[in-house]
């Protein structure tokens, strides 16, 4: 096996002092940053779930579907310049199935009338 | 300053300096491969056949499979990865490694930590997040041990003696503090001070992902190209892209782990930056392929003889491979598909081991005999381990490919009435043959491995006086040509 030998000005190794100090720093350099995930983590990170956060939770899903029962159940306007509104779902189903009926009639009729032509 | 710290170094003090530690680190590295391997091989026969060992609660699938990933990750590639990238780092800067006995002392409680992280798999006290299994109580001593290896490479580069820095360099000098920023990362975040909710998915596939690509994929292609000039003699085909390709594959390769979360309930703007990022990753890729691939097939019949190169170039070639199938996956309608399929298994092994540990065992062929002034005792036992890798992963992967390709179109087939058109338990039963094969696959990893395992100790026993190298049977073969001397 072949021994290069550094020709290069800078052939001098540092001493095992200078050597150990530099490995402590940068073992040090490592934990500091390990020290700062952590406490620039643990610092924004929410509390607990606790029973007052289940509370908060709970209070926020009621009024969201407060206001979804709202909006399932009366009038109210979607876009009035364009004259679109909402109606409660009961009555929207009461039109579908009337509008389904008068066209399952027109269509039997007319059916007939295929039938009963030569 | 004593006298001899100002004579300059040569190539023999180098490898003296290293040579313990980096023993010490691959004869680990040895053991966990093979246990690895066992582990594996249990964990496969159990998805052909569920009752094989089912009476042992410790060695129910769950804990198997995990163990087996961590022996592989945790013990094969970091003792791998930290003998090989210790050693080229030292060559490259033409200084001695400085630890010593500080360096051994850390890679011994790396393995014990380990050992008992793996123990505490099998016993029950596992994490249940992917590559973080091992027990909380381990990551300290996991940690402080690292912190006194990694820091070797990076006292090495700080006082390095060459004017050029290589790409090698940076590879490895980035990898080296990649790993313990992910690590403390994913353990404050998941393990010691847990997120809320979904952060803890999002963290944990970040921190997958990264593992292969900011730690070992960094070590395995610094080996490469390192290896590949010096074995082929021959410089690096497009060397001027060596380094932009390793900017790119920093600034894209860490964002790009979020996609496997695809359809899960994360912030669409996560998943889509890292499809985008993992589209991006080709850049990288392509680049590896070129240099290193473009620069072997150039001696095709030097890569055929050489031993290392055969290894190396395999894995180069796993690793492009890898890297264009990743970045296919990366789409939406892709991975619908694929995901929670055995394709992801696939991927994970071709990534991890036909890259990754190939490259390493190409390494590791070259450097042992560097180390130690010898031979390996058989070249006969060299051909059958990468017959037997190479031949082994090529059937596990494609199997696991076939196998979860087939299961994603089946779980997704929907009849004209949305209903699933294959029952669940149908198409579990329709991954079978392909388990198979990725069984026989692993059979043949093992054979690979036990060849490697006997030429390492004949190696080892030789170099000791044992008796034992006079005892084994003369049809293994003559020793393998002599070792070309290093420039």
């Amino acid at each position: 096996m072949s021994e290069q030998r550094d020709t290069s000005s800078n052939n001098r190794e540092p001493g095992d002092f200078k050597v150990m100090v530099s490995a402590l720093g940068y073992i040090g350099v490592m934990l500091i940053f390990i020290l700062i995930v952590f406490f620039s983590y643990i610092s924004n990170t929410p509390p607990p779930i606790n029973e007052r956060t289940i509370n908060d939770r709970l209070l926020t899903l009621r009024e969201s579907r407060a206001v979804q029962q709202k909006d399932a159940t009366t009038y109210g306007w979607v876009d009035e310049s364009q004259g679109i509104v909402r109606i409660p779902i009961e009555k929207a189903m009461e039109l579908t199935v009337r509008r389904l009926s008068a066209d399952q009639k027109t269509g039997s009729s007319q059916e007939k009338m295929n039938e009963a032509s030569p | 300053m004593n006298e001899a710290s100002i004579q300059p170094v040569t190539t023999r003090e180098i490898d003296r300096s290293i040579k313990t530690p980096a023993l010490h680190f691959l004869m680990c590295a040895v053991f966990w491969l093979l246990a690895g391997t066992v582990l594996s091989l249990i964990s496969s026969v159990k998805l052909t056949n569920p009752e094989f060992l089912a009476s042992w609660e410790w060695l129910t699938y769950g804990r198997v499979h995990p163990a087996a990933l961590n022996a592989m990750v945790y013990g094969w590639s970091c003792n791998a990865a930290f003998a090989v990238a210790l050693w080229i780092m030292a060559r490259l800067c033409r200084t001695r490694i400085r630890g010593g006995g500080l360096l051994q002392a850390a890679g011994l409680f790396w393995n014990i930590a380990v050992a008992v992280g793996i123990g505490g798999i099998i016993y029950g006290d596992m994490i249940p997040v992917e590559f973080l299994e091992m027990p909380a109580y381990v990551t300290p001593l996991m940690l402080v041990s690292y912190l006194g290896i990694g820091v070797w490479a990076m006292i090495a580069y700080r006082y390095r003696r060459c004017e050029q820095v290589y790409v090698s360099q940076f590879y490895i000098l980035a990898a080296f503090f990649w790993f313990p920023w992910l690590y403390t990362v994913a353990q404050i975040m998941i393990v010691f001070a847990p997120a809320r909710g979904v952060v803890q998915s999002i963290v944990g596939a970040w921190y997958a992902h990264n593992l292969m690509w900011l730690w070992l994929t960094p070590i395995g292609l610094a080996s490469a190209y390192y290896l590949i000039p010096k074995a082929l003699g021959r410089p690096i085909y497009q060397y001027k892209l060596a380094v932009p390709g390793f900017w790119a594959f920093a600034l894209f390769s860490s964002w790009a782990g979020m996609r496997q979360l695809t359809g899960g309930p994360v912030p669409a703007w996560v998943i889509t930056a890292s499809i985008v990022a993992g589209l991006f990753v080709i850049i990288p890729v392509v680049i590896t392929a070129l240099n290193i691939l473009v620069t072997a097939f150039g001696n095709f019949d030097e890569v055929k003889r050489n031993p290392t190169m055969r290894f190396v170039v395999f894995g180069a070639a796993s690793f492009t491979l890898a890297g264009l199938i990743g970045s296919i996956t990366a789409l939406r309608r892709v991975n619908e598909v694929t995901q929670f399929t055995h394709f992801t298994a696939g991927q994970f092994q071709l990534f991890s081991y036909a890259f990754f540990s190939m490259v390493m065992f190409g390494s590791i062929y070259f450097l042992i005999p560097r180390l130690l002034g010898r031979d390996w005792p058989s070249a006969r036992l060299i051909n059958w381990h990468f017959r037997a890798c190479a031949g082994g992963i090529v059937i596990a992967v494609t199997a696991l490919f076939m196998g979860g390709l087939i299961q994603g179109w089946q779980m997704n087939a929907l009849d004209e009435s949305g209903a699933p058109v294959y029952e669940f338990l149908k198409v579990v039963g329709n991954t079978g043959f392909w388990l198979r094969a990725r069984l026989a696959g692993e059979v043949l990893l093992l054979a690979g491995h036990l060849a490697f395992a006997v030429n390492f100790s004949w190696l080892l026993a030789k170099l000791v006086g044992s008796e034992i190298a006079g005892k084994l049977p003369d049809w293994i073969g003559p020793t393998f040509g002599k070792v070309p001397e290093v420039s």
